[in-house]
């Protein structure tokens, strides 16, 4: 498996060093010129003391050499007068000293005075020393001509010498003189562009400086009086846009992130309040809804007659037939008691569709006992729509409605359907008749009892019953649709939020 | 942003500024006491010239000539000077020069030019460097008499006769001349046995009419020329034309036209040329330089020298010649 943690750290966000970068890169370059320039006249200066120092060190060494040349002519001169051994020795000791010297002297033939006089200067030296060391070697020989010739000789030498070394010398303070003059000449206007340069070091310094004050303190203050913005609540304070790539940019990037943050995160806010509130105007509505349950429960209970007794009593009529031999009679009475049953438990409970069907399918048998072929009764019930729940006792009153007020002019006929069905995520009950039909204003008044505060008295108290009953139930959620047209009859149906009975 | 830049230019131009002038002073110790044995260039030869330390214009040339030609021989030349005013009297040795020629001697150059000093005779240090095996050039303005070998001179015969020739093209048989002659009196010569005089006085044989009616000595000073013009036009008021045997008495006779207010009726034929004689020429107060050839002089004794050195070329006497720079005027 390949181990792609190195990666991780490519997916860091990029530090901004711009600024910081620029600020030291601008110092870096003011410091290498003034020190270029001070290392440059520093190394003048050095230059300058060096040929000082050069300078008296020639005229040391010229002194010297001429002082050894005088010490050795005094010792040859000594020793060729009075052959005195210890001035041979002193001869030997100075002209070895000399020899040093003259080693150290240019023979080359280079093209500058100086050298050539070095030269010239070495082969004197040379001649000299040749010279004195022959009319040693003729002392000692005992000859005198030649002795007395070579220390002729070496005397013109040495004085040639002295000449030459004392010319050499002023050569040598004349040309340095002629450095100096030109150093002199050239320095001086070094000197005033050396304090040119300082100045302008000093004002592009300066301009630096307040240029970078500025390009660091503008946008912060930008940033420092939006954040008092947003202190004060202008969470949408604009920030002007800040183009460079710096550190100030990462601030004013995550200052702006900070100030989308705050926004959203306020929006959120708001909206969640105002959702709440709309919650707690549901429960207002929902418990105002329960309230008047409660009132028109307490109300049925004060008006409802004892319902064991009724329904006892039918139970004993029901066994009193089935004694009697009277089957049709046992079987109403059975039927009456089951529709009483359903009817006289509390109005304000659930029942699956298939129970309510059940209800309507008795009371309409019940209907036909007594009204024979007169009307026409159908019921369509889709079997998916069986298993969802309903309001107890809402199709009944619908039906009784139909018969009493629908089709209650019509001397024969008459047609009531009693239908439920799923209609995607609603459950729809509906009973249509081919009755006269309602008028708008009677539709109207009929619907206004979905509305917990309407108190607009009813005629037609079943289906008032009904809307008000479903509104109830279902929280607002259940409502209920009357189609009529008059003269051809009247559909009205309940639909419901589909769910399924636990 | 713009003074920044201005600032960046600026910093920039005063460290160029800077290095270049503190170059400059660096340069100026690194070539004299600075500088590096290294660096400078060894020649195959050794020249020394031993010669008058003067600021005539004949021996600036004369330097030219020696320093180009040295070059060109590959060779080191080393000057010595010595001072115009120590020359001995009556043809006594310069104890300076002689020094000069011993050091150049014993440091075995390879050829020894010596300008024969006013005075001096040259023939022992001719026999000293043939001793020493090192070819020995003597220059002068013209031949001494004890030359027998060698060396290179001008030729003031010649140069007399352009000059005389010159102002008989200008003034004809009217013509009134003077002549300023050199201060040197080293050759023994008397004004009439002057090569200079002789070459005039030769062209004025062909033309009678014409006189040489003086000649004068410069004096030695610096202003030497003026003195001895003013002095010949004093004496000699009807002269109409001066001959120069210098560039220091050109000037020097010029100045004097200048100031008596002859500029246009004296003709004045000088010698030799530096900005000065040619501003004169220009102006038209001098009318003709005859320039004697001092480079050559100096190319030529160089050539000499190394070419005895080296065994090409045998001990000869050498003649350089002169120019003409004429003037825009016509005479008056």
């Amino acid at each position: 498996m390949i181990d792609l943690s190195f990666l991780a750290h490519l997916r860091k966000p990029r530090r901004r060093s711009g600024l910081r970068n620029r600020i030291i890169v601008n110092s870096v370059v003011i410091l290498l010129v003034l020190v270029i320039a001070t290392s440059y006249t520093a190394f003048a200066s050095f230059d300058l003391a060096r040929s000082v120092e050069l300078l008296f060190r020639n005229s040391i060494s010229m002194e010297e050499l001429r002082s050894t040349l005088r010490d050795t002519q005094e010792n040859l001169t000594g020793y060729l007068s009075a052959k005195n051994s210890e001035s041979l020795k002193e001869f030997i000791r100075t002209s070895t000293i000399l020899s040093g010297m003259t080693s150290r002297l240019n023979r080359e033939n280079k093209v500058d005075d100086v050298f050539l006089l070095e030269k010239d200067l070495a082969f004197l030296l040379d001649g000299y020393l040749a010279s004195a060391e022959g009319a040693v070697q003729a002392k000692r020989g005992r000859d005198v001509a030649q002795y007395v010739s070579l220390y002729e000789d070496a005397r013109r030498n040495a004085s040639l010498i002295e000449f030459l070394s004392a010319r050499m010398d002023t050569i040598h303070l004349d040309q340095s003189l002629k450095g100096f003059s030109s150093y002199k000449a050239n320095i001086s206007p070094a000197l005033v562009s050396n304090g040119v340069l300082l100045l302008v070091a000093f004002l592009l310094s300066i301009a630096l400086i307040g240029r970078y004050s500025y390009t660091i303190t503008e946008p912060l203050a930008r940033l420092s009086v939006a954040a008092e913005a947003i202190g004060r609540g202008e969470y949408d304070h604009p920030l002007p846009p800040y183009e460079r790539e710096d550190e100030i940019r990462t601030l004013h990037d995550a200052f702006v992130n900070m100030q989308d943050s705050i926004q959203r995160a306020f929006a959120e806010l708001t909206r969640k309040a105002e959702l709440e509130r709309s919650l707690m105007e549901e429960r207002m509505r929902v418990l105002t809804y329960q309230h008047r349950l409660k009132d028109a429960e307490l109300l049925a209970l004060q008006t409802q007659i004892n319902p064991h007794f009724l329904y006892n009593t039918l139970a004993a009529g029901w066994q009193l037939a089935l004694t009697e031999g009277n089957e049709k009679t046992a079987e109403f009475l059975e039927k009456l008691a089951a529709f009483i049953r359903y009817a006289l438990k509390p109005s304000t409970r659930f029942v699956l569709v298939s129970e309510e069907i059940e209800c309507v399918r008795q009371y309409i048998w019940l209907l036909k006992l007594r009204f024979g072929e007169r009307f026409r009764f159908r019921l369509e019930a889709q079997d998916e729509a069986l298993g969802y729940e309903t309001p107890a006792l809402v199709l009944q009153p619908l039906v009784e409605n139909a018969i009493v007020h629908g089709l209650k002019d019509l001397e024969e006929g008459g047609d009531v359907i009693v239908s439920a069905r799923l209609d995607g995520e609603t459950v729809r009950l509906s009973v249509s008749d081919s009755g006269r039909g309602m008028e708008k204003d009677s539709i109207a008044l009929a619907l206004a009892a979905a509305d917990p505060e309407d108190t607009t008295p009813q005629h037609g108290i079943g289906l008032h019953n009904v809307v008000r009953r479903v509104a109830l139930a279902t929280g607002g959620l259940g409502r209920v649709e009357i189609e009529s047209e008059l003269g051809h009859g009247t559909r009205v149906t309940i639909i419901l939020q589909a769910g399924k009975a636990v | 942003m713009l003074p920044i830049v201005v600032f960046a230019i600026a910093l920039t131009g005063a460290l160029a500024v800077n290095i270049s002038l503190v170059s400059r002073s660096r340069n100026a110790l690194a070539s004299t006491i600075l500088r590096n044995p290294a660096t400078v260039r060894t020649a195959r030869f050794h020249v020394v010239a031993i010669l008058p330390d003067t600021a005539d214009p004949f021996y600036t040339h004369l330097i030219e000539g020696l320093r180009g030609e040295s070059e060109q021989q590959n060779a080191a030349l080393q000057i010595f000077y010595y001072p115009s005013t120590a020359i001995g009297e009556g043809g006594s040795t310069s104890e300076e020069v002689s020094r000069w020629f011993e050091i150049a001697l014993r440091s075995k150059a390879d050829g020894i030019l010596l300008f024969q000093p006013k005075g001096m005779d040259v023939a022992r240090f001719a026999q000293e460097a043939d001793s020493a095996h090192i070819p020995f050039v003597p220059l002068a303005m013209d031949a001494p008499q004890a030359w027998t070998r060698s060396g290179v001179t001008g030729d003031s015969v010649s140069q007399g006769k352009e000059a005389g020739t010159l102002v008989l093209g200008l003034l004809g048989s009217a013509a009134r001349i003077g002549i300023i002659l050199s201060s040197d009196t080293s050759l023994g010569y008397a004004f009439n046995e002057e090569p200079f005089y002789r070459g005039v006085e030769e062209t004025l044989k062909d033309r009678p009419g014409a006189v040489l009616v003086a000649a004068v000595r410069e004096e030695e000073s610096i202003l030497g020329g003026e003195d001895a013009c003013a002095r010949m036009l004093t004496e000699h008021p009807d002269i109409n034309a001066i001959l120069c045997i210098d560039a220091k008495a050109t000037i020097g006779a010029a100045q004097v036209i200048i100031d008596r207010g002859n500029v246009g009726q004296i003709v004045i034929i000088g010698s030799d040329e530096d900005s000065e004689v040619n501003r004169l020429i220009e102006k038209g107060v001098v009318h003709a330089s005859i320039v004697r050839n001092a480079a050559a002089m100096g190319q030529s004794g160089v050539a000499l020298a190394i070419g005895q050195r080296i065994g090409l070329r045998s001990p000869e006497k050498i003649s350089v010649g002169y120019h003409v720079i004429p003037t825009r005027g016509d005479g008056p």
